[in-house]
C-alpha cells in the first residue's frame, strides 16, 4: 500500500500541471486562425470543468487520512462537494454556450450550482474557523473580520454598486452581489487557520486556500463586471483566475493530506 | 454547630455530583478515597442507608475528617480510616453511595472541632478531634458534572469514574512517557503551530498535575504512574489537539513519536 502509495505521488502534481498548461494555452495566447480560436474556446470550457474536478480530487485526498468524525474531514469533504457542483455548473454553463445558442447564459441554471458551491465553500470554511478561533487572539479576529469588510467594500463601491443601481433583474442583482460578498470573506476564512497554525507546516496549506479565495473573489469581482457591461467570454483572461482559484484549492488539499501523513 | 454541619452537609448534596445513587455494594471505598485522594479532587463521599447518612471530606490530595448523623439527630465526627469503615458498612447494608464537589471552604473553616459532637446511639470507632480539610480554590477539577438527571448521563458518569479508577491499577509503566510526550508537543508544533502546541501543553501540565505530576512545556515530572494512569494522561492531553487535527492525525503523532524515541534510545544503546 506504501509503495502504491509513493508510486502515485506524481499525480497530483501532473494534474494540476496539466490543467494549468492547458489554461495558459486557452487564455494566454491569441489565436491567429479560425482553427486557432476553435481550439481555444473549447480548451477554455474544458478547463474551466477540469480545474474543480482536479481541486475536489485534492480534497478528496485531504479526507483520506482523517477518522470517522474528524471535524477537519468534513471541512475537506464540504470542499469537495463544492468543487464538484462548481464543475456541474460550469458543464450546464458551456452546455447552454455550445448548444442552447446562448453566448453567456446569466443568469442560468448554472448559477444555482455556482451559488450552490459558495455556500459549501462558506460552511467548510466556517467550520474550520470555528475550530481555530480559540486559537487566534482578538486583535487577529478583529483583522480578519476588518480585512474581509473592507474587501468587500472596495468591491462594493467600484463594481457593485452601479450594477445595484441599474436596470438589473433582480436575480443578477442577488447573484452580482452574492458571488464576490460570499468569495471576499473567503479570504479571511482562509487566513484564519492560517493565523491559528502559524508557526506549523498547516499555516501553509491554509495560506494556499486564502490565496484560492483571493482568486475566486477577483474572478468573482470581474464576471459580475464583464456580464454587466457586456464584455465577458469564455477565453477572456479573467476566466484564468477561476482555473488558479480552484488549483491552488486543489493544492491546498494535496499539500494537507501530506502535512497529516508526515508527523 | 450540629445545625451548621446538617446546613452544609444538605448544601453540599445539592450541589453538582460526580456521580450520584450508586448502589453501594458496588463501590470500593478504599480505591475510590485512594483515587479522589489521587486526583487531588475537592469533595466529599456520601452513603446513606436511610437510617444513617454520612460524609467523608476529601481534600488536598488526603482523606479528612467524616460526619455521620442518624436519623433521630445525633451526630459524630470521625477520623478518615474509621469513617471510612463506616461508610463502608452503611454501603453494605445497601446504601447508596456519591460523590458530591466540595463544600465552600469558609464554611469548613467555620466549624469547630469535633469537641460538640454527640455520641452516636449505635457502636462507632473512637471520636477524636480532626483538622477541617483545607480546600484550595485552584485545584482542578475537569471531571465534574452536574447530578446525572437519566440513566444514560449517570451511566456515562460511572463510566467515566471507573474508567478514572483504572488509573491506579498495575505495576508502573516502563516506557519513557515523558520523552513521547514531550517529543509529541515538538512534533504538533512542527505540523500544527505553536498554538496547538501550547494547548496540548497545558491540557498535559492538567493531567499530570492532577495525578501529583508537572510539566512546564519543556520539562516533565511524574510520579511513577501505571500504563493506563499514562494513557489516560496521554487521552486528556491530547483531547484538544484531537477536537482540531482529528483523532488519526492524534494516533499517527503519537506512533510516530513513541517510534522517534525508541529510535534515540536504541541509536544512544
Amino acid at each position: 500500500m506504501t509503495d502504491l502509495m509513493t508510486r502515485w505521488r506524481w499525480m497530483p502534481v501532473a494534474l494540476v500541471a496539466g490543467v494549468a498548461a492547458l489554461a495558459a494555452y486557452a487564455y494566454g495566447f491569441d489565436a491567429s486562425s479560425l482553427q486557432d480560436r476553435l481550439v481555444r474556446h473549447v480548451l477554455a470550457s474544458v478547463v474551466q470543468v477540469l480545474a474543480p474536478l482536479v481541486a475536489g480530487v485534492g480534497c478528496l485526498a485531504a479526507t483520506r487520512v482523517y477518522a470517522p468524525g474528524d471535524r477537519e474531514r468534513g471541512v475537506w469533504s464540504l470542499c469537495a462537494v463544492a468543487t464538484a457542483t462548481w464543475a456541474i455548473g460550469r458543464a450546464i454553463f458551456a452546455f447552454q454556450q455550445w448548444w442552447g445558442g446562448t453566448a453567456v447564459p446569466y443568469p442560468s441554471a448554472a448559477d444555482a450550482f455556482f451559488a450552490g458551491a459558495y455556500v459549501l465553500l462558506a460552511a467548510a470554511l466556517a467550520i474550520e474557523v470555528r475550530l481555530v478561533l480559540p486559537m487566534l487572539e482578538r486583535s487577529h479576529r478583529l483583522a480578519l473580520l476588518g480585512l474581509g469588510f473592507v474587501g468587500w467594500v472596495a468591491g462594493f463601491l467600484y463594481v457593485l454598486q452601479p450594477i445595484l443601481g441599474s436596470a438589473a433583474t433582480p436575480v443578477q442583482k442577488l447573484l452580482a452581489l452574492l458571488y464576490p460578498t460570499v468569495a471576499v470573506f473567503l479570504v479571511p476564512a482562509g487566513l484564519a487557520p492560517a493565523l491559528g497554525f502559524r508557526g506549523g507546516a498547516s499555516a501553509y496549506v491554509w495560506l494556499t486556500v486564502a490565496l484560492a479565495a483571493v482568486c475566486l473573489a477577483a474572478a468573482s469581482l470581474g464576471y459580475s463586471f464583464l456580464t454587466w457591461y457586456g464584455l465577458y467570454s469564455d477565453v477572456h483572461s479573467v476566466n484564468a483566475l477561476w482555473v488558479a482559484g480552484f488549483m491552488l484549492l486543489g493544492i491546498g488539499g494535496f499539500w494537507q493530506r501530506a502535512v497529516q501523513e508526515e508527523v | 454547630m450540629l445545625d451548621a454541619r446538617r446546613q452544609l452537609l444538605d448544601q453540599v448534596r445539592a450541589g453538582p455530583a460526580l456521580f450520584a445513587g450508586l448502589p453501594g455494594d458496588e463501590v470500593d471505598f478504599d480505591r475510590l478515597v485512594a483515587h479522589l485522594a489521587g486526583r487531588r479532587f475537592p469533595g466529599g463521599i456520601y452513603a446513606t442507608d436511610g437510617a444513617l447518612e454520612g460524609v467523608l471530606w476529601v481534600a488536598e490530595g488526603g482523606a479528612g475528617e467524616a460526619w455521620f448523623f442518624e436519623e433521630s439527630g445525633p451526630e459524630a465526627i470521625l477520623p478518615a480510616p474509621s469513617g471510612r469503615d463506616l461508610l463502608a458498612e452503611i454501603a453494605r447494608r445497601g446504601g447508596l453511595v456519591s460523590v458530591f464537589l466540595r463544600p465552600p471552604s469558609e464554611l469548613i473553616a467555620a466549624q469547630e472541632p469535633a469537641v460538640e459532637s454527640a455520641p452516636p446511639s449505635r457502636p462507632a470507632p473512637a471520636v477524636e478531634a480532626v483538622p477541617a480539610p483545607a480546600t484550595p480554590a485552584d485545584v482542578p477539577v475537569a471531571e465534574i458534572t452536574d447530578v446525572p438527571a437519566t440513566p444514560e448521563a449517570l451511566a456515562a458518569a460511572l463510566a467515566e469514574a471507573v474508567a478514572a479508577v483504572s488509573d491506579q491499577e498495575g505495576e508502573p509503566s516502563s516506557r519513557p512517557w515523558p520523552a513521547i510526550l514531550l517529543e509529541v508537543q515538538r512534533r504538533l508544533a512542527r505540523q500544527r503551530g505553536v498554538k496547538l502546541s501550547a494547548m496540548f501543553a497545558q491540557a498535559l501540565a492538567r493531567a499530570l498535575g492532577a495525578r501529583g505530576g508537572a510539566a512546564d512545556g519543556e520539562r516533565i515530572a511524574a510520579p511513577p504512574l501505571p500504563e493506563a494512569a499514562w494513557r489516560n494522561v496521554v487521552e486528556e492531553a491530547a483531547a484538544p489537539v484531537a477536537a482540531v487535527a482529528g483523532r488519526a492525525f492524534v494516533d499517527r503523532l503519537i506512533a510516530a513519536a513513541e517510534r522517534a524515541v525508541e529510535e534515540a534510545e536504541e541509536g544512544r544503546a
